[in-house]
């Protein structure tokens, strides 16, 4: 009993191993710091990539626009997407025969058409339906013709995008929902739990941890594809933008360099919400941290090592 | 239960037992069939479950037993005969001898009063201890958050986890799990609690806990049918024993008469299996 409380008191002799070496990693990182280095050189060097012009333009009135209409353009259509999703995932779960049938069709067709064709489509719904594509049915005389010129084609882009999107995203969230071991649904619904209710409280939210990584792929995914409302066509967004730009001022490649950054800020934005989601959504299951420690037992603990004693005190919280 | 048993001397009353309590029946399980498919699951169960009654149901593997418990909370639809809770026909409503099933809204009222247990846990991943608990009363019942807090600790603390309230599943061990799950199906205040092996999936060390709980809760007076292998509870907190094979009763019975005495060659033949 004391050579065991010894033991516990006196503290083991943490080994310090020397690590292995890898001398392997030292020279392929020399070798892509040279590559970076040429790379940086030649980008800062050639006068044909006129950085200049990149400047000029990087902060454009115009340019900002487009971000901001190519941003609205992805948040609106992936929020469309997303309810769709979730009502088309539900649907294909159900028990009615008939939800089912319609669920599956609108993945079929949605999926089935590419999406440059159905941007094109919804442009031209004016052109079918005349009187209904007139104008905002509800207060048409709050928008001005031109604001109404502009409405219309952002609708068409909107809904081309998003309704795509869902049949791509009710795949996910579909396997996401059946992600989720069947026991969780007997046991709520042993409960007393209505299914509905089960799937929103329960069910979804385990799935979303399965959900989130693909649909921030999509999400990054629908911010260039709106690059493609051209074809409704609705000419603000980004890639729109620059392109008229360049040809304007005969320099490509400034242009495309401003675009690309641009893109490329967003995805890292949006990037870092993902981050946060999935965080959220893992609760419980991921990254766990240890369990919150009572006062009670921080007691017991401190029978083992001071140090572990203090160190369970400050970690734990009630 | 806490009733003395001494009184039963006579091996012929040993199937009287749970007559002796003063109980109403409770459950009625009347020629039960089941069918998957065209495998016959249930044969023909007959059992009657009064208030206050431990029922033990014990059996080899495949035997029905599972497929039993999840048809009285109509996790499985019978094929036919006819379960009733109190005076309650489970899963249907008999409009002038026809029956008719039961809207969703229905059946989730009706499982309201009956608890289950699963050998699996089926803890709420994505929420803690007190969570898990408080989730039903709050959804369901439409109890404030505040009541139905102090009762999750209340029950917490009766399955001896109090301190383990914020605890999510996955940092509780199984015997722990098992006795939140416990606590979450006694929230909803059953009038009855089916236990489906609760113990089955737990480390040796961790099944005395969880039976310690169900006995506590058989003490209590709560209504309990449980499919087990843990001989001993049957013998120690049980007011009936029944024996399943190939979907039929094969016998019922005073728990400690029939395991000293079983009369057919089957229950014979697991008995000395198991025990
Ligand atoms: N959903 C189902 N579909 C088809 N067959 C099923 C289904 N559930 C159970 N069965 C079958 O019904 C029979 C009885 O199963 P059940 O789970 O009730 O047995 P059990 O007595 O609980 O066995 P165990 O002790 O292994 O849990 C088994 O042969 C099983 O294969
Ligand atoms: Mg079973």
């Amino acid at each position: 009993m004391t050579a065991l409380a010894n033991k516990r008191t006196e503290g083991p002799d943490l080994i310090k191993a020397v690590p292995v070496r890898h001398p392997g990693r030292w020279v392929g990182g020399v070798i892509i710091a040279l590559c970076l280095f040429l790379l940086v050189q030649s980008l800062v060097t050639n006068q044909n990539f006129h950085w200049d012009t990149v400047g000029t333009y990087l902060m454009d009135v115009l340019v900002i626009q487009g971000i901001g209409w190519t941003l609205l353009l992805t948040v609106l259509s992936m929020v469309l997407a997303i309810v769709l999703a979730i009502i088309l995932a539900f649907m294909r779960q159900s028990d009615n025969p008939l939800f089912r049938y319609i669920s599956w069709v609108w993945v079929w067709f949605f999926r089935g058409t590419p999406v440059y064709t159905q941007l094109v489509f919804w442009g031209l719904v004016a052109v079918l339906y005349p009187k209904i594509a007139a104008g905002v049915p509800w207060g048409p005389e709050l928008f001005s013709f031109n604001t109404q010129d502009l409405i219309r084609p952002f609708l068409a882009a909107m809904l081309g995008l998003g309704l795509n999107e869902s049949a791509y995203l009710a795949e996910i969230f579909r396997a996401g929902l059946k992600s989720v071991d069947a026991g969780q649904m007997e046991a709520a619904e042993a409960l007393g739990m209505r299914r509905s209710k089960v799937m929103w409280r329960i069910i979804l939210p385990q799935a979303m941890r399965v959900i989130v990584p693909p649909t921030g792929n999509e999400t990054i995914g629908m911010l260039k594809t709106t690059s493609l409302v051209l074809a409704v066509p609705f000419t603000l967004d980004l890639t729109f933008v620059t392109s008229s730009i360049a040809n304007r001022i005969y320099l490509p490649i400034p242009l495309l360099i401003v675009a690309a950054f641009w893109y490329l800020v967003i995805t890292s934005v949006l990037m870092v919400g993902q981050h946060f989601i999935e965080r959220h959504y893992g609760k419980g299951v991921d990254n766990l941290v240890p369990a919150p420690v009572k006062a009670t037992q921080a007691v017991t603990a401190a029978h083992t090592t001071p140090e572990a004693a203090a160190a369970t005190e400050e970690g734990g919280h009630v | 239960m806490s009733t003395p048993m001494n009184d039963i001397t006579d091996p012929q009353a040993a199937g009287t037992r749970a007559d002796s309590l003063a109980g109403n029946p409770l459950v009625r399980v009347q020629d039960v069939h089941k069918f998957f498919g065209s495998h016959h699951v249930l044969c023909g169960i007959d059992m009657t479950i009064r208030e206050g009654e431990v029922s033990v149901i014990i059996g080899p593997s495949g035997s029905g037993k599972s497929t039993l418990l999840r048809c009285v909370n109509m996790l499985e639809t019978i094929s036919a005969g006819r379960i009733y809770v109190r005076e309650d026909l489970i899963g249907f409503k008999d409009i002038k001898g026809q029956l008719h099933d039961l809207t969703p809204k229905q059946v989730a009222f009706q499982r309201r009063d009956i608890g289950m247990v699963f050998q699996r846990f089926n803890l709420f991943p994505h929420r803690t201890a007190l969570q898990n608990i408080i989730e039903a009363p709050t959804q369901v019942k439409r109890v404030s958050k505040a009541s139905a807090r102090t009762k999750a600790m209340e029950l917490l603390d009766r399955v001896g986890l109090a301190d383990h309230a914020d605890h999510y599943p996955a940092q509780l061990s199984g015997g722990q799990q098992q006795r939140v799950a416990i606590a979450r199906a006694l929230a909803m205040e059953p009038e009855l609690m089916l236990f489906d092996e609760p113990t089955s999936a737990l480390d040796p060390e961790l099944v005395g806990d969880v039976l310690n709980v169900m006995k506590d809760l058989a003490k209590s007076g709560m209504t309990m049918i449980v499919v087990t292998h843990e001989i001993g509870f049957a013998r120690e907190v049980g007011d009936t024993l029944t024996f399943m094979d190939a979907g039929v009763v094969v016998e019922s019975g005073d728990p400690r008469e029939l395991i000293a005495n079983p009369q057919h060659a089957r229950t014979k033949e697991f008995l000395s299996r198991v025990l």
